[in-house]
Order: C-alpha cells, then sequence, then structure tokens
C-alpha cells in the first residue's frame, strides 16, 4: 500500500510540473475575468453607442427631407435612418445591397465626415463622467487594422483619448457609428482570455489540441490529487480507529 | 509549510468538485467549438429586402411624435414598413403604415428565419415560445423554428421586433448546462461575475500558489539534503 501511495504521489508531482504552470495561468486570467464586470470592460460605462443627440425637430430651421424622396433616388435601399450629429447637422444613413450612404438629411447630398466630425461624434459617445478628458489623436485608418479591433471593416477612425486607461474609441468613417471602445482593462482582458484559451495568435479559436490535451491532463493530475488525499484520510481513519 | 500543506489539502477538498466540472465543461467547450456553441452552423446574414414603397407615416412626422428618439430607422418585413425607434434607454418597433406598436405574425416569423437559414434542412416545427426560457439575457414572446438538418438547427425569432433573437440547436440543452456549471450562474444567465464565481476563482487562485509554493519548497529541501549527502560521503573519505 505505501509503495503503490508512493507511486500516485510520484505522478501526482510528475503532472503538476507538466499543468501546473497552466492551472495557475487559468486561475489568474479566470480570477481577473470574473472580478471585472463585462460592462465595464466592453466600455458600457465610458460611452453610449447611441450618441446623446436626440432628434428633436424643434431645433431644425430648415424641414427634413421626405422619407418618400430617399427611397425614391436609393431604390435599393434596405434600411435609412434619421439621426442628428453633434454638429448639429440632420443625416439619413442609407443602407444600400454593398454599400452604406451618408446623406444630408435636408438638402439628400451625399457626405462625408471630416475628423471636426468624428471628434464631436467622439465626445457625443463619451458618458457624462469623461466630458473634460482630451482628445490626445484622431487618425484615419484605412489599410492596417490593430489586433483590438480586427473585425472591423476599413476605413475607420481612431480616437485616442489623453487618460490614464488609454482610451480609443473606434468610428465607423461612413456612417459614424460607434464601432468599440477599448481602454487597458479591456486589453488586459484580451490578454488574459488569450492566456484562458490558449490561441496565442488570433485569440479566438477555442478549439485548439494542445488545450485540449491539457484539459485532459490536468483532469488526471486532479484525479490523482483526489485519489491522494482519499488515502491520506484512510490512513487517518484508520489512526484515530486503533 | 507543514500548516501550507495541510491548508493546501483542505482547499482541495472544497474545491475538488468545482475544479473538475471546470476541466469537463471547459473540454466540453473547447471540444464542441464556437460555432456549434452558439448553434451557427447554418447561419448566414439575413437577406435585406428593399423599402420600395414610401410608408403612410414619414421619418420626420414619427420624430416629431418622438422628441426623445436618438434615431429611427425605416425598413421592411415581409410586405409591411417597420419603423425602430431608438429612445435613451430602451427601443420601440411600430407600423410605419398605421402607427400602431408592431407585432410579429407566425407567418412572418417564419420567413425571417426562413432568410437567415444557409442549410439544407426545412421547417419542422415551429412553435410561440417565451424567450427568456430559451435563451440567456432575453425576454418577451417569440418563436421558435426547427429546422430538419444535422444539427436540428432552431431559429429564435423576437414577436416585439421581427428580429433574430437567437439561435439553437440540438446541443443547446446540455450547452446551457455547461454554461451553468462553468459560470456557476444556475439562472441560466450566463452571468459569470457573480459572488459564487468570484469567490471560488480567488479561493482557486490560492490553492494554485500554495501548490507552487509546495513543490518549489520540495525541491529546494531536496536539493539540500543532496548536499548534505555528499558533504557527509565527502568528511567519511
Amino acid at each position: 500500500m505505501r509503495r503503490f501511495r508512493a507511486r500516485w504521489r510520484i505522478w501526482h508531482r510528475r503532472l503538476a510540473w507538466i499543468v501546473g504552470i497552466q492551472l495557475m495561468l487559468w486561475s489568474i486570467s479566470g480570477a481577473y475575468m470574473v472580478w471585472l464586470e463585462l460592462d465595464y470592460i466592453r466600455g458600457a460605462t465610458h460611452t453610449n453607442a447611441n450618441g446623446q443627440q436626440r432628434l428633436a425637430l424643434e431645433q431644425t430651421r430648415q424641414s427634413i427631407a421626405p422619407t418618400g424622396a430617399v427611397i425614391q433616388r436609393y431604390t435599393e435601399a434596405s434600411s435609412i435612418t434619421l439621426r442628428r450629429l453633434p454638429t448639429s447637422q440632420w443625416v439619413y444613413l442609407v443602407e444600400l445591397p454593398f454599400s452604406t450612404l451618408l446623406l444630408d438629411a435636408i438638402t439628400l447630398e451625399s457626405m462625408t465626415l471630416q475628423r471636426d466630425d468624428i471628434t464631436a461624434l467622439a465626445n457625443d459617445f463619451r458618458t457624462a463622467d469623461h466630458e473634460d478628458i482630451q482628445i490626445a489623436g484622431v487618425r484615419l485608418l484605412t489599410e492596417h487594422l490593430p489586433q483590438e479591433v480586427s473585425f472591423a471593416e476599413l476605413p475607420v477612425w481612431q480616437v485616442t483619448y489623453a487618460d490614464f486607461l488609454n482610451t480609443t474609441l473606434y468610428i465607423d468613417a461612413t456612417s459614424g457609428a460607434l464601432v468599440s471602445t477599448r481602454h487597458d482593462f479591456w486589453r488586459l482582458f484580451d490578454f488574459m482570455w488569450m492566456l484562458h484559451i490558449m490561441d496565442y495568435d488570433e485569440r479566438s479559436d477555442i478549439s485548439t489540441w494542445w488545450a485540449q490535451l491539457l484539459m485532459l491532463l490536468s483532469a488526471t493530475f486532479v484525479l490523482t490529487g483526489v485519489t491522494l488525499l482519499l488515502m491520506q484520510l484512510r490512513r487517518l481513519g484508520r489512526r484515530f480507529h486503533a | 509549510m507543514r500548516s501550507l500543506l495541510r491548508l493546501h489539502r483542505l482547499l482541495a477538498l472544497l474545491l475538488v468538485a468545482q475544479v473538475i466540472i471546470w476541466l469537463v465543461t471547459g473540454f466540453y467547450f473547447s471540444w464542441l467549438g464556437h460555432t456549434d456553441l452558439a448553434g451557427e452552423k447554418y447561419i448566414g446574414a439575413p437577406t435585406q429586402h428593399p423599402i420600395q414603397q414610401p410608408p403612410s407615416i414619414g421619418v420626420p412626422t414619427l420624430a416629431a411624435n418622438y422628441p426623445k428618439a436618438l434615431a429611427i430607422t425605416l425598413r421592411r418585413i415581409g410586405d409591411t414598413p417597420q419603423y425602430s425607434i431608438q429612445l435613451p434607454n430602451s427601443q420601440i418597433f411600430v407600423d410605419a403604415n398605421s402607427g400602431a406598436l408592431w407585432t410579429t405574425s407566425q407567418q412572418v416569423a417564419r420567413a425571417v428565419a426562413n432568410s437567415s437559414y444557409i442549410g439544407p434542412g426545412r421547417i419542422v416545427g415551429e412553435q410561440e415560445v417565451n424567450l427568456a426560457h430559451m435563451l440567456p439575457q432575453q425576454a418577451g414572446a417569440g418563436y421558435a423554428f426547427t429546422f430538419d438538418d444535422s444539427e436540428q438547427t432552431v431559429i429564435y425569432v423576437d414577436k416585439r421586433s421581427a428580429t433574430i433573437a437567437g439561435y439553437g440547436n440540438r446541443y443547446s440543452t446540455l450547452t446551457d448546462w455547461m454554461f451553468r456549471l462553468h459560470f456557476m450562474d444556475y439562472s441560466g444567465q450566463r452571468d459569470f461575475n457573480n459572488l459564487w464565481n468570484r469567490s471560488l476563482g480567488l479561493v482557486f487562485l490560492f490553492f494554485c500558489t500554495s501548490g507552487l509554493l509546495i513543490i518549489a519548497r520540495q525541491l529546494v529541501s531536496r536539493r539540500q539534503q543532496k548536499k548534505r549527502a555528499k558533504k557527509l560521503t565527502h568528511q567519511e573519505a
């Protein structure tokens, strides 16, 4: 029995050498991810993707073009959205089969968002608590997307704030929609997610063979530990009864 | 060191069941992969229909009726134009011809489900469901359409908006339980920021640290023993 126990202990230790570091990484990354609120990580507490400009019609002196006129001009349009930019400009966003158009809602002329529009939009997306923080940089990305928004479509505006979390807003260049909000806690969360799923490249594949192998070895490691514990308890029980 | 070993063993007793659950459920997620977990094997982008006809109520008219609206979107569902009105904290859907609150018929919901399905199957089952019972973080009435493909894909359509509320497949019940067990959120809402998960996460972190410390300490003492033994043999020689 003693030899048997010693053998189990040796295997438990050997397995600990193999899986110990990864178990540690799983526990650190898991603890980090569960302790930080998901809404905070996603930027919901920093930004409001709907913006804050209400469609109060009395605020426009000129009349908004009727929807029929937009449909007549763009017969392929599958959706039409009326909204107001923070620069007080009224716009129609028109979804076409392979593209999106931004129109001046009064003249129905096509328009492109400029740096000033993007700055105003970014500040509008920010919630009230963060209003006084200055913008550190505004860049139009046309060729390469950073890994933190690899899913987005080019072109996209990158607006970086001079706050201690390095908050960055990504805004669609055509529609002016908020694509995503990133900050240092998100970046650390993404790193932890990478460690958790063990996909060190794209950080999205949860089905890698090495992760599955490590999980199987970890399960074996835990079971050997449980067996050792049961043996120990049995021995203690015997001693107690003797 | 002995007390740390005792604490490690005590924590092992406390944690063992949950750690095995984390490993088994983690393996299940990894084995199944993103697509099957989400039930999206046969799901594509829903077909968008051109609006074509202007609705009876224009966007500017509706904007005047909803002064708190942040955006108003017009689209076509089946043959009927629909407005979705984005308010500061909610979203409402309106029939763009009548101005009445939108409600989706089973026939329209079926067309919506079919428009996002790209698999080889066809609808073999449809029923009205409470989305809160079928999908995490959803509420209200909806329809479930089951397809006879290899995955037994289910598409849920929200009755309030005629939008896709979520997907399911033959693994959905098991997947749902795996998430409950992994996140320790037995309400089925998949909230991993709950107190149970947070507490056990910290305890497990301490458990792993203590395990590594014990191994490191044992290694050091073994080295010292070897050194001592070498010294003794050297002295004896």
